[in-house]
């Protein structure tokens, strides 16, 4: 019961000083997990991460993870709650506040005056992913213009309204399984 | 892009958002237009212009931001109780998925690589499409008193490009989002 409240505590203090996203704060995460509570190894860190990286939902799903290493069912439970409750509370008071004073012109140049720093942000993520992708296999001309060829078609099949966001990223899983299977087909 | 009329939310519907995000999204990075496609062009539950609003105060808020996001959102169209329902229903499929891959999947198999570098790839585009969603929404104020003269937009891309620009380059995101936002401050209430 200590123990799940520790997870919950330290896990909402994490989320509490993540500003940008988990990924700002993972060296100091893994710091504080690895070296101060000994809770995980280095390596299963890294192993949480990578599997983190592949499943759906918000960036969060580590939190949980890691809670279950540490204390089963228990630990998993009371990472999520903490990961989760620290936005419950703090977007709950930035609702009501911006609710209340949105209609006030300064408040409005306020909101007006942030958008081009999340633009820039977010150009500068796109940016990042797009360029982690350029792992080994991918770095080949081929496999490079294949994936943009079947970018646009996803994209072109998304702007005609024939598929929506969702079925884009499953539209690109398939394709880029058949297409790899083929073209390794055809080299041998 | 319909902003047309603005209809009454539906909180079975909000959870069947929030799950199939929660439970199908992968790839990261692309979860936003999901909300922003459901919530602006399918329901009409909300505007364009104040789904950009959300966004932009919930990006620069602590904690992580889809989450913040989806919190907000909630709170706006739901209420505190739909709200954390909602947030189960977001966050708890994903570790469970994951402590599956863990245990029984072989994630370096050829066949799980090519289909998570797919996933990515989908991923980032609609991440694109939403970046891009975003960007459009510079030019817009949706306030008569607010002038969007040609030298202001200027400015607010600039700003744009300066903090982009300064994040590829290293710069951590608390002195990019604070040196960004002094700048836009300054164009803003100054210009």
């Amino acid at each position: 019961m200590m123990l799940s409240l520790e997870i919950f505590l330290f896990f909402f203090k994490i989320a509490i000083i993540s500003f940008g996203g988990t990924v700002a704060i993972l060296s100091e995460m893994e710091r504080m997990l690895v070296n101060e509570h000994h809770w995980i190894t280095h390596e299963q860190f890294i192993q949480t991460f990578v599997v983190a990286q592949f499943v759906p939902g918000p960036n969060t799903a580590m939190s949980p993870m890691i809670g279950y290493m540490v204390n089963g069912w228990s630990g998993f439970f009371a990472a999520f709650l903490g990961t989760f409750s620290a936005p419950i509370i703090l977007l709950g008071l930035l609702y009501w506040a911006y609710k209340r004073y949105s209609q006030l012109l300064w408040v409005r140049r306020l909101e007006l005056s942030l958008r081009p720093v999340i633009v820039g942000l977010m150009m500068a993520s796109l940016f990042r992913l797009w360029w982690a992708q350029s792992n080994p296999g991918f770095q080949s001309v081929i496999f490079r213009t294949t994936a943009f060829a079947i970018g646009f078609l996803a994209i072109w099949l998304y702007n005609k309204k024939l598929i929506k966001s969702l079925d884009l990223i499953f539209f690109m899983g398939a394709a880029w399984v058949y297409v790899n299977w083929g073209i390794l087909t055809v080299v041998r | 892009m319909s902003n047309a009329a603005i209809s009454t939310p539906n909180k079975k519907k909000w959870f069947e958002l929030c799950f199939k995000t929660g439970a199908f999204a992968v790839g990261g990075g692309g979860r936003i237009l999901i909300y922003q496609e459901f919530l602006v062009d399918d329901h009409g539950w909300m505007l364009l212009e104040e789904f950009r609003e959300a966004v932009t105060v919930t990006q620069v808020a602590p904690g992580p931001p889809f989450v913040n996001l989806a919190t907000y959102l909630g709170f706006k169209l739901t209420n505190v109780w739909a709200t954390i329902v909602g947030l189960c229903l977001l966050g708890i499929p994903g570790p469970l998925v994951g402590l599956f891959i863990m245990h029984f999947v072989n994630l370096n198999s050829r066949g799980m690589t090519w289909l998570f570098q797919g996933f990515s790839l989908g991923s980032i585009l609609i991440f694109a499409i939403f970046a891009w969603n975003m960007a459009t929404g510079l030019t817009s104020t949706e306030n008569k008193k607010i002038s969007v003269a040609k030298k202001k937009l200027i400015f607010r891309a600039s700003v744009a490009a300066l903090v982009g620009g300064a994040s590829l380059l290293g710069l951590p995101f608390m002195m990019a989002l604070i040196g960004g936002s002094i700048a836009g401050l300054c164009v803003e209430f100054l210009s």
